[in-house]
């Protein structure tokens, strides 16, 4: 790559030799009106807002963001005769389609009402032509109105380049043109993954979340950065926030390790999950739980969990919580409960460690996917896979794996028998990227163990923060033994994990239950201490790269919801320990 | 100094433009040195005088014939003519019956409610008859100011209307021009 110069505006400005024009003005900070362009996605100047005059004596106009900046090249941005273009597009575009600002949800975040502000446009001078055009409500989180579409395509090319799934695309031609789903399915019925990156990049408001609407426009609200806690790929998310409420998840697009996807268990699901929270610590009497107070709750706490003997106790924490969490909860077993019996309700990971990074598998031309399902989390890492394979030709081998819609993308499938197959494919490949679960059978592992150093390998873990605990000391396949007493910290795990261990819950003596949401091992509780919500919390997760991410709070926690650190202090503090 | 005459008329509206017109609060005291209103919906006086006025301002959309007799009597009477509000401006709200026939309209409001029985087309020679689609007032008559909003912002009136007192032809900016 190489410096080139041009003349944009009458000024002397320097970009790359691969630059587009659009490229160019972005890095001189020379604004140009955009509304198909989306950075992180492929340009297809659909639009035409961002038109520049180029040339000085025969002048050509062409888009800026498909328009290659040439070493020498002269430019002009900002001319009369551009900017009347650009007006007549945007009266095209309100004329097309049924566009009514005063009803939209998105007034005041579409971006082609903010370009109709910007060229003052005050009325349309072409004729309306209301179109009769469907709204398609069927998916749970998404709906598509096509009355407000402008025919971008950003979510086209955000579902066929980010999600790799090609759900969207368009059908007819001029006015007729329309965004597809499928073979003209609706919404739930067809192959959409739920990721709602079309949500995300839309300009207008043809597709938008179920949840958001009318709840506060951006102007209105306040954005957190932060880590999704679903699962151990660790996504970027920004929570939109108002008055202390979420109203929505977006993806992150600086976050290096998603780069703005997400998928429906990161973006959907947490918004969608009713449970009841617990905004008091409550107390077992005859049987019943009973709300109680936060004096009451760790005198109790102090009398029964305290007065035992260290080998009496047990603790078991979720990897939900933060390295911070799960570092003191550890401390708080070993040191004041004087405890060595800690372990994790995920269970432990896999004894041989992945090292490579997700980014790798876009650059692999081999990926094998052996023990991994992606069916209920890591949606993130089977994007990345189908787009290696759709986008950059890449095999891909499954061994073992019911890896949720990615069987018509391998090349081969295989069992887990059949895994010395991979060895000459992967003798023959250039870069390899094994991707694996983490219920992976001994045998397995030590296949894999062959390819440790050559390979981009990646685990899975069993819980988001599953690594950050492992190298805090604590990987244990748990079984509490006879413990008399205790401790569980779920912060607010749900029940498909907390399952696990109604059995060992119902032997102990005494059960304590720090938990955010009313759950499955609730009944089995003596003392149940509210906790955090994955909003509320903040700290560091470690993801399945190892990765050390920070997790900020957006929201803040009911007045009598305490941070799980505090919480824990102020035991230790009670049975005259010091713990920090 | 003679004061300039304006005068206002509603059309197929729902009188929020006129509304926000009254939320220019005690700006008007201010305005009424240099500004008559010598008709309006909400004065006595509903039709604007036969020697005519300065400033004209409909809200609203065209949607039947007595509308656009109403809005031709302004442009008539008129210097310069104002389309305030959405509905005025392209249709607005209004809009959303183009999507149907007119006869289906008139069935589903006269006939088919759901609280109507033995309902009638409404028909006589003193109410206007449906237009087929509702429009801005440019449709009928040459607009010479917009200012768009839903409705448009007490804040983008006073503005317009002081422009107008001082000889110019507003142009709406910034916070003034929302289609909101």
């Amino acid at each position: 790559m190489a410096e080139i110069t041009l003349i944009i505006n009458g000024k002397k400005v320097k970009g790359e030799t691969e630059d587009t024009i659009l490229d160019v003005c972005e890095k001189n900070g020379i604004d140009v009106p955009t509304l198909c362009h989306f950075k992180g996605l492929t340009d297809v100047g659909a639009c035409r807002m961002c038109i520049v005059e180029i040339g000085e004596e025969r002048v050509a106009i062409n888009t800026a963001c498909t328009t290659q900046a040439l070493d020498g090249m002269v430019v002009k941005t900002d001319t009369e005769r551009l900017n009347n273009l650009r007006k007549i597009n945007i009266e095209l575009l309100l004329a097309e389609r049924n566009h009514f600002c005063m009803f939209c949800e998105m007034s005041g975040d579409c971006e082609l009402q903010d370009l109709a502000y910007r060229f003052k446009i005050d009325y349309i001078r072409y004729p309306l032509l209301f179109p009769k055009l469907p709204l398609d409500a069927s998916h749970k989180y998404i709906i598509i109105d096509h009355n407000r579409c402008i025919l971008c395509g950003r979510c086209i090319r955000a579902c066929d380049e980010l999600e790799a799934n090609h759900t969207l695309d368009f059908r007819e031609r001029g006015w007729q043109k329309m965004i597809n789903i499928d073979l003209n399915s609706t919404l739930r019925e067809s192959t959409c993954t739920s990721c709602g990156s079309c949500i995300q990049v839309c300009p207008t408001g043809a597709i938008f979340d179920k949840k958001s609407p009318y709840l506060g426009r951006s102007e209105e609200c306040e954005f957190t950065k932060t880590v999704c806690s679903e699962c151990s790929v660790g996504c970027g998310t920004e929570i939109v926030t108002r008055a202390n409420h979420i109203l929505r998840i977006n993806g992150n697009f600086d976050s290096d390790v998603s780069r703005g996807l997400l998928c429906d268990k990161g973006r959907f699901e947490p918004l969608y999950k009713e449970k009841k929270r617990y905004l008091k610590p409550m107390v077992r009497v005859n049987g019943e739980l009973k709300e109680s107070d936060w004096e009451e709750a760790t005198k109790i706490m102090v009398e029964k969990i305290g007065g035992m003997d260290g080998k009496d106790i047990a603790g078991l924490v979720s990897a939900r919580a933060t390295n911070e969490t799960i570092d003191l909860f550890k401390k708080l077993i070993n040191n004041v409960f004087c405890s060595e019996n800690i372990g994790m309700l995920h269970g432990p990971i896999t004894t041989i460690k992945g090292k490579g990074s997700l980014n790798k598998i876009l650059e692999s031309d081999l990926i094998i996917v052996v023990g991994a399902d992606f069916s209920k989390d890591h949606k993130v890492v089977r994007s990345l896979i189908k787009r290696a394979v759709v986008k950059n030709d890449s095999s891909l081998i499954l061994v073992n794996s019911n890896a949720n819609n990615l069987s018509s993308y391998a090349k081969l499938l295989l069992k887990k028998e059949e895994l010395e197959k991979v060895n000459e494919e992967i003798s023959m490949a250039n870069e390899v990227s094994i991707i694996f679960g983490y219920k992976i059978s001994g045998d397995v592992e030590k296949w894999i163990s062959k390819y440790g150093g050559e390979v981009n390998l990646i685990g899975l873990m069993p819980g988001t923060n599953s690594l950050g605990a492992y190298k805090l000391g604590i990987n244990r396949n748990f079984k509490p033994r006879k413990a008399r007493g205790l401790y569980i910290l779920a912060v607010d795990e749900d029940n498909d994990i907390l399952e696990n261990i109604i059995e060992e819950a119902k032997k102990s003596e005494f059960v304590v239950l720090q938990t955010s949401y009313e759950n499955v091992l609730s009944k089995e509780a003596d003392l149940i201490i509210p906790s955090m919500m994955w909003a509320e919390r903040s700290g560091n997760y470690t993801n399945m790269e190892g990765k050390t991410q920070e997790v900020n709070k957006s929201i803040t926690s009911p007045p009598e919801v305490k941070d799980d650190r505090e919480i824990m202090v102020s035991i230790a503090d009670k049975i005259g320990k010091f713990l920090s | 100094m003679t004061k300039i005459k304006i005068a206002t008329e509603w059309l197929e509206s729902c009188a929020g433009c006129h509304m926000s017109l009254l939320d220019i609060d005690e700006r008007i005291l201010e305005l009424l040195k240099y500004v008559e209103i010598t008709s309006s919906p909400l004065t006595d006086l509903k039709h604007p005088p036969e020697e005519g006025v300065d400033v004209g301002i409909l809200s609203g959309g065209i949607g039947n014939s007595d509308q656009e007799k109403k809005a031709k009597e302004m442009r008539k009477k008129c210097k310069i003519l104002v389309a305030l509000g959405d509905c005025a401006v392209f249709g607005g709200i209004c809009n959303l019956r183009n999507f149907f026939p007119k006869e289906e309209v008139l069935n589903r409001g006269f006939v088919e409610t759901e609280s109507t029985s033995k309902g009638k087309i409404p028909k006589s020679e003193v109410l206007g008859e449906l237009t087929d689609q509702v429009s801005g007032v440019n449709k009928v008559v040459k607009v010479d100011v917009y200012i768009p909003g839903c409705p448009p912002s007490a804040d983008s009136i006073y503005y317009a209307l002081t422009e107008l007192v001082n000889g110019r032809i507003p142009v709406l900016e910034g916070d003034l021009l929302h289609y909101d």
